[in-house]
């Protein structure tokens, strides 16, 4: 690096995601944690970022059925709208300077998905619809992205190299993605596009409909079970 | 009413949302096929602030005054209470429960670093949370009787990315998540949750539009406007209809897109670049490497006309409003 990166971290002070600010620091970056009530005055006079982490809540593990609704909205109120603020404040604090990177860290479990992981799952997925909603507002000065991964040490330190990567110099021509990355593995990930498409002049009813899926069932993507998509 | 054969005939379908634009066309289209509506509309602005007339009224008096079955219900979805609610009256009211469309959703826009917190909250808890609700409560019976669909209003906003709306991009990607997470926990079970992805005429697409005409080329404009002229809500509601029905039991979890006479098949987020290190990743190899291995296979930045760049066909003419 030409000089230290400035990366704010919007994590919990402890909990598993916290050790993802000591990796950032351990690699070089100087570090500002700040939590979900931040406020402007909150970032130093003068101090521009280079970079936000936002990380998520410990999401419950159950069957969508099973889950605890309560539990559901309290996460979903303190992930999601710490999300949005965080990335407000420093993003108006970047437009000021010289812009930087926003990147959204979600669990692997979530994005693209596993059994018993919805909370982690609708959680991630609006995380990353909110990190692409930035990068299109932001786009001459802030970039966002999404990152998936799991809270251990391998994947952290892999996180870390990643993120810093992202938030300097060499990262300004990525934008509005999406990747997952562990110890041993960095996946770019394709954003859901139209596949195929069919027209009906007469208009669609239930039996054309259900033989267009048919000739479609080849094509169909399947649903990942174990933190993988297959397409 | 003329009931057409269609495999709804006799199912109960809650559709949230269910008094104007798509919801309201979904429900007079499935009642016009045999199931049985329980209609709920808060009766709102698009912004989700202003009460209106009783929309939810409306549409039932419309659905009986033609011999179809419907009740009313004007709860908000936004509250935690109302999802239970809403199973309850239509299993008081009908018997039985087999479809939930989650429909119901408003639009508040402003550019990201501008949008008003409350602006944020307001959409993500109507768009999401009130479809997590809802899904959470009718899963109960679904996974007692061992079958079930679930069908949710995702938007090419979420998918592929809109301005100004970062608030409903979130909520709409969310909802695929919430529809992965029920094929995948509940599909062993016998329940279907499926996305609908529509293009479509309504007060929130008008709103949309007008905000973001300054935005588009002439040409872009203009086959935004044959899209949205070639795509009225009765085009939408057979797609979503079908969504709902025995009749789509090989769909689960997939993401369908419907615009005018056109049906698309969306991907899931999925993978498609992979890159493995034996010892370890370094900022100096991402430094040196990442951006050749990564940069033909970035998602372009680009907006739903960068995607859609032509103006559909028109659909069928509306037989069922």
């Amino acid at each position: 690096m030409s000089h230290k990166l400035r990366i704010v971290v919007g994590a919990a002070p402890s909990g598993p995601w916290s050790a993802l600010a000591d990796r950032l620091e351990a690699a070089g970056a100087e570090i500002l944690r700040l939590g979900p009530d931040a406020q402007p005055s909150d970032l130093p006079a003068g101090w521009f970022p280079d970079g936000l982490v936002a990380t998520p809540v410990e999401h419950q593990r159950a069957r969508f059925d099973r889950i605890d609704l309560d539990r559901w909205e309290a996460d979903a109120d303190e992930e999601l709208n710490a999300r949005f603020r965080l990335g407000q404040l420093v993003a108006r604090r970047m437009l000021e300077g010289n812009g930087g990177s926003i990147v959204h860290v979600v669990p692997a479990q979530g994005l693209p998905g596993a059994p018993q992981q919805g909370e982690a799952a609708i959680l991630g997925y609006a995380a990353a619809g909110l990190s692409r909603g930035i990068a299109l507002d932001l786009r001459d000065k802030v970039r966002a992205n999404t990152l998936a991964l799991e809270p251990d040490a391998g994947s952290l330190e892999a996180a870390a190299a990643l993120i810093l990567l992202l938030c300097g110099p060499k990262g300004r021509g990525i934008s509005g993605q999406i990747a997952a990355i562990d110890a041993a593995e960095l996946h770019l990930f394709a954003q859901s596009r139209p596949l195929r498409v069919a027209h009906r002049d007469g208009g669609w009813d239930e039996p054309s409909l259900a033989a267009q899926v048919a000739r479609w069932s080849a094509y169909l993507p399947g649903l990942a079970a174990g933190g993988e998509a297959r397409q | 009413m003329t009931l057409s054969p269609s495999t709804l005939a006799g199912k109960v379908a809650i559709v949230t949302g269910g008094g104007g634009g798509i919801g309201r066309a979904v429900c007079l289209h499935m009642a016009r096929l045999g199931a049985r509506i329980l209609v709920n509309d808060l009766g709102v602005s698009v912004a989700g602030d202003q009460s209106s007339a009783k929309a939810a009224d409306v549409v039932v008096d419309a659905i009986r005054a033609a011999g179809g079955e419907a009740v009313a219900n004007t709860l908000s979805v936004t509250e935690k209470a109302s999802g239970r609610a809403m199973v309850e009256q239509a299993l008081d009211s009908f018997g039985r429960l087999d479809i939930v469309i989650n429909n119901a959703g408003i639009i508040r826009m402003g550019a990201y670093d501008e949008m008003p917190e409350a602006d944020w909250q307001g959409v993500l808890r109507t768009n999401l949370y009130g479809a997590v609700h809802l899904s959470h409560a009718a899963a109960q019976v679904f996974v007692k009787q061992g079958s079930g669909a679930f069908v949710h209003m995702s938007s090419a906003g979420g998918l592929i990315g809109s301005t100004r709306q970062t608030n409903y991009g979130a909520a709409k990607l969310g909802i695929v998540g919430l529809s992965q997470t029920l094929a995948r926990d509940l599909g062993p079970l016998g329940i279907r949750s499926n996305c609908i992805v529509p293009s479509s005429t309504s007060r929130m697409t008008e709103l949309t539009d007008n905000a973001r005409k300054h935005l588009m080329t002439p040409e872009a404009l203009e086959n935004l406007r044959r899209a949205r002229a070639a795509s009225v809500p009765e085009h939408m509601a057979p797609v979503i209809a079908f969504l709902a029905s025995p009749a789509a039991a090989a769909l689960n979890g997939q993401i369908i897109g419907a615009r005018g006479g056109e049906l698309y098949l969306y991907g899931h987020p999925s993978p498609v670049r992979g890159l493995s290190s034996r010892s370890g990743w370094s900022h100096q190899w991402f430094e040196e490497n990442l951006a050749a291995a990564w940069t033909p296979f970035l998602t372009p930045l680009e907006v739903i006309t960068d995607v859609f760049t032509w103006a559909p066909v028109p659909g069928a003419a509306p037989s069922d409003s």
